[in-house]
Formats: structure tokens, C-alpha cells, sequence
């Protein structure tokens, strides 16, 4: 008995690796609609203001991460960016990760063909520049200093939606979804709070207890991680990709607690045995 | 000549420290547009710093593969990395699609290389935390059963499958709901930590701020203090 409880205590960890791709490639392969799923009031902030802005209003969504945080960023930026469109607004955005450009622009143009909105008129995309201290406070006062051209190359002073604006001040509402830094304490130091801007935030789960000290002051609402975005996507009503991973995330957590609960077991098995 | 090398930045730092200060305080035009010039030229500086940083990591590479050091082989991976990268990149003009929404070179790139590249590098973590959940998280002392506690409840609470099979069990004997429940811990008791150590590091950064623009602080200009 003993020898097992010692090989199941040493046990390769390759095994426990095949244990986490079973957790994670099986709910995903054959969905399993787990229960259970409640908005908080952290994500409902940033829904409320968005839903809050009349249609034609300016809203900034800044696009702070990479191909890394994919999975945990990419459903609540394409989520908080569909709801924006849906809401008819004016979506001014940029990013603060040179690599994540090309994501940036993914959710934009995938959001945009499904709303049938036009670039230019609709939404524009400015891109990335370096420094991004400089580059919020930048955008604060004039854009067209920070980013004379969009990301297409464009002249952003002949965008047609971008006729009357001049800076972030104008904007109704402020989104960042990041990663990490650069990304939301630095657009809160640099640009919101200096400027009395209504924002909202997205980030990682492990970014979240860092960022809460924001909310709800200097930021309206937080969306954390896939959850938060499984919880936007339902108060818009378009369950995605979030929503499909949450059966993943479910079972991934629930093996950590088996496991966890094995490990601490084990010796107290072995005590009681001898 | 040593004077610009050692009391010139000194006198840039303190100068334009100062006036950055003052400035955030100052509602003036004449202080916005000193602020926007300044940040315009962090802007060009930070990119020029791009070529610094490319001629700097080139010299490392190349002295490796020079003296053939463990793992030089990497470095010819680097290089081929950055040729591939620029060589596209300028192909395509920066863009990942056309004009006619045909996928270019540099798309492809980074749709099919970087990406899964960086998400793989990310997802191993996960595998890591798991394997070291099992081997250290053990409970030997009363502030580890705490931490597993609040753990178990974390992760409850942050799952829909936990919050189901709580309030499905004994979720009925509270009068919140568990989802409440750790909101209420994330925004109060961890909110007020969590304020306390952001002061606490912004009043260093302050304090950090105050020795560099004075000239106490002069690690960054390349000598011991």
C-alpha cells in the first residue's frame, strides 16, 4: 500500500501533464454546457457605460496584448468591440504591443464585417507607436502629433470620422484590454484620471488583485481574464469563444483541486496505515 | 569633454525633471504644448533606441557564434529570425493584409509563426503550475491550510462548474451567493492590501524620482552611485 501511495506521490510529472491536455482538448471536443456561469458587478461596469452611450458617440479601445495572452484577452476585446459597433459608436483604437497589431486588427476587421461597418466612417485603427508613456500622453492632447497616419498608411486627419476630433478628451467612454505593462495603471496615471475620463478595463487572470484597487474609482468595471469575457459575451448575447472555453477552464480548475487534495492526502494516508 | 560626459546629464535630468513636475500641475496652454512637444520627441527617441537595441543584441549574437559559446547555434536562429522578418516586413510594407484582403507574407508570419510560437510559450505555464500544485502545495503549517483554504475557494468561485455544485450543496446554509462572497473579498480586504503596497511603491517611485532629478541617484549614467 505504501509503495503505491509513494509511486502516486512521485509520480512522473509527464502523466500529470496528459491529465491537464485530457482536462482541457475533451470539453472542447465534445462541449459539455457546464452550469453556473454569473455576471459580477466588476464586468457589468464596463457593459453599463458602454450600453449607457448614445449612438454616434466616440469610444477608444486600446488593443495591450500579444499573441501570449490570446485565449484570455482576444474573446473580451472582440466581445467589448462588437457591442461597441452595436451600439452605433465611433471606435477610435490603438495599441500599446507592437505585436499585437496584427490581433488588433483581426478583431476590428472581424467585428466590422459583421456589423457591416465602414473604415473610415465607423472605426479607425491607429496603430502602434514606441514609447508608451509618451504615447498616452500624447493622445490626450492631439492624436494627429502621435499618430499622423493610421496603421493602413492613411492621412488620420482625412479620416472622415475623425473630422471633429482632436484627442482622447472627447471620447464618451475608454476601454484598455491588456496583458499587462504597458497597459491599464499607466493609461489610469497618464490619461484617465489626469483627465477626468470614464474608463473601463480588461486583463489576465493573475493581473486581475493588482489591478482592483482601480475599481470602481478610477475605473468603472474590470473584465478578467476568459470568465470575464464569457460573462461580457452573455450580457451581449453572443456567446463565443470565451463561453465554448469555459468547460475547459472548469475542468482544468477542478483537476488543480483533485490534485491538489490527492497531494495532501497521501501522507495522511500513510500515516494512518503504518 | 567631461563635463559633457558627466555634469551635462545631470543638469538635462534635473531641468527637464522639474519642468515635467511642474508642468502636470499647470493648466496653461504654453505648459500643454511644452508637454506634447516633449512627449513628440520620447516618441522619436524611443524609436532611434529600437536601432540601438538591434545593433546591441547583433554584437551579442555575433561574439557568440565568434568564440562558437554553448548554444551558438541559437544565435544563427536569431539572425535568420530577424532577416525572414525584416525581409518580409518590408516586402509587404508593414501589412499583414492587402488592400484586397489577400494574406501577405508578414500576415502569414505572424498568424502562423508568432502566434502559436507565443501562445505555446505561455500555455506551458499552466502545465508547470499543475505539476508544481502536486509536488509543493502541501499543508504543513496552519498559514499553508489558509492559503489552500482560500485557494479552494478562489477557485470555486472562478469557475462556473464551482459556483454550480456550491450552490447546489451547501451554498443554501449562506445568504450570499459565492460569486458575491469573493467579490466582496476581492474588493475589500485585498482592495485595501492591495491600495497599501501602491502607495507604498509609488511613494518610493517618488522618493526614487527625487534622487535622480538632484543628481543622488546616478546608476543610470553608468557609474556605482
Amino acid at each position: 500500500m505504501n509503495d503505491f501511495l509513494d509511486k502516486l506521490a512521485n509520480v512522473d510529472r509527464r502523466y500529470l501533464f496528459l491529465l491537464v491536455i485530457a482536462a482541457i482538448l475533451f470539453p472542447i471536443v465534445r462541449p459539455l454546457a457546464l452550469p453556473g456561469l454569473k455576471v459580477t458587478d466588476s464586468v457589468k461596469g464596463v457593459y453599463d457605460q458602454i450600453e449607457a452611450l448614445p449612438a454616434g458617440s466616440y469610444i477608444g479601445i486600446s488593443f495591450d496584448f500579444d499573441p501570449a495572452s490570446k485565449p484570455e484577452i482576444y474573446p473580451m476585446a472582440l466581445a467589448v468591440t462588437r457591442h461597441a459597433f452595436r451600439k452605433n459608436l465611433k471606435i477610435v483604437s490603438m495599441n500599446l504591443w507592437i505585436t499585437g497589431t496584427g490581433l488588433a486588427d483581426e478583431i476590428l476587421t472581424l467585428a466590422a464585417n459583421e456589423a457591416g461597418k465602414k473604415y473610415g466612417e465607423d472605426y479607425v485603427f491607429l496603430g502602434w507607436q514606441p514609447s508608451p508613456i509618451a504615447v498616452i500622453t500624447g493622445v490626450f492632447m492631439d492624436i494627429y502629433k502621435v499618430f499622423p497616419k493610421d496603421q493602413k498608411g492613411n492621412d488620420a486627419r482625412s479620416l472622415p470620422m475623425l473630422k471633429d476630433f482632436r484627442n482622447f478628451t472627447q471620447l464618451g467612454y475608454f476601454v484598455t484590454l491588456g496583458a499587462g505593462s504597458p497597459g491599464l495603471p499607466h493609461w489610469v496615471q497618464f490619461g484617465a484620471d489626469k483627465y477626468k475620463i470614464k474608463m473601463g478595463g480588461g486583463c489576465t487572470a493573475v493581473s486581475e488583485p493588482g489591478y482592483r484597487p482601480y475599481y470602481p474609482v478610477q475605473i468603472t468595471g474590470l473584465i478578467p481574464a476568459m470568465k470575464g469575457a464569457a460573462e461580457y459575451e452573455s450580457l451581449i448575447g453572443m456567446p463565443d469563444k470565451a463561453y465554448a472555453g469555459l468547460d475547459a477552464i472548469s475542468l482544468g480548475h477542478f483537476l488543480i483541486l483533485i490534485l491538489l487534495a490527492l497531494c495532501n492526502l497521501i501522507p495522511f494516508v500513510k500515516r494512518f496505515t503504518k | 569633454m567631461l563635463f559633457i560626459k558627466r555634469q551635462f546629464p545631470l543638469v538635462v535630468c534635473f531641468v527637464v525633471g522639474v519642468a515635467v513636475a511642474v508642468q502636470y500641475y499647470i493648466p496653461h496652454r504654453i505648459s500643454q504644448d511644452f508637454i506634447e512637444g516633449l512627449s513628440h520627441w520620447e516618441i522619436i527617441i524611443a524609436a532611434f533606441a529600437f536601432f540601438l537595441g538591434l545593433v546591441s543584441v547583433t554584437q551579442v549574437h555575433v561574439a557568440k557564434l565568434r568564440r562558437r559559446s554553448p548554444g551558438w547555434g541559437f544565435s544563427l536562429f536569431f539572425f535568420g529570425g530577424i532577416l525572414i522578418g525584416v525581409i518580409t516586413g518590408f516586402l509587404s510594407r508593414g501589412k499583414q493584409i492587402t488592400e484586397a484582403g489577400a494574406i501577405t507574407s508578414f500576415g502569414w508570419m505572424y498568424n502562423n509563426m508568432l502566434n502559436p510560437l507565443q501562445g505555446t510559450m505561455f500555455c506551458l505555464l499552466g502545465f508547470y503550475i499543475v505539476s508544481a500544485a502536486y509536488r509543493a502545495f502541501k499543508v504543513r503549517s496552519l498559514q499553508a491550510g489558509v492559503l489552500l483554504a482560500v485557494a479552494v475557494i478562489f477557485i470555486f468561485s472562478r469557475v462556473p462548474l464551482g459556483q454550480y455544485l456550491w450552490e447546489a450543496t451547501i451554498g443554501g446554509f449562506f445568504p450570499w451567493q459565492l460569486h458575491q462572497m469573493v467579490e466582496w473579498v476581492m474588493n475589500t480586504p485585498a482592495k485595501a492590501a492591495g491600495r497599501g503596497i501602491l502607495i507604498g511603491v509609488s511613494l518610493g517611485a517618488v522618493a526614487t524620482s527625487v534622487k535622480i532629478i538632484a543628481g543622488i541617484e546616478r546608476q543610470y549614467m553608468g557609474g556605482k552611485d
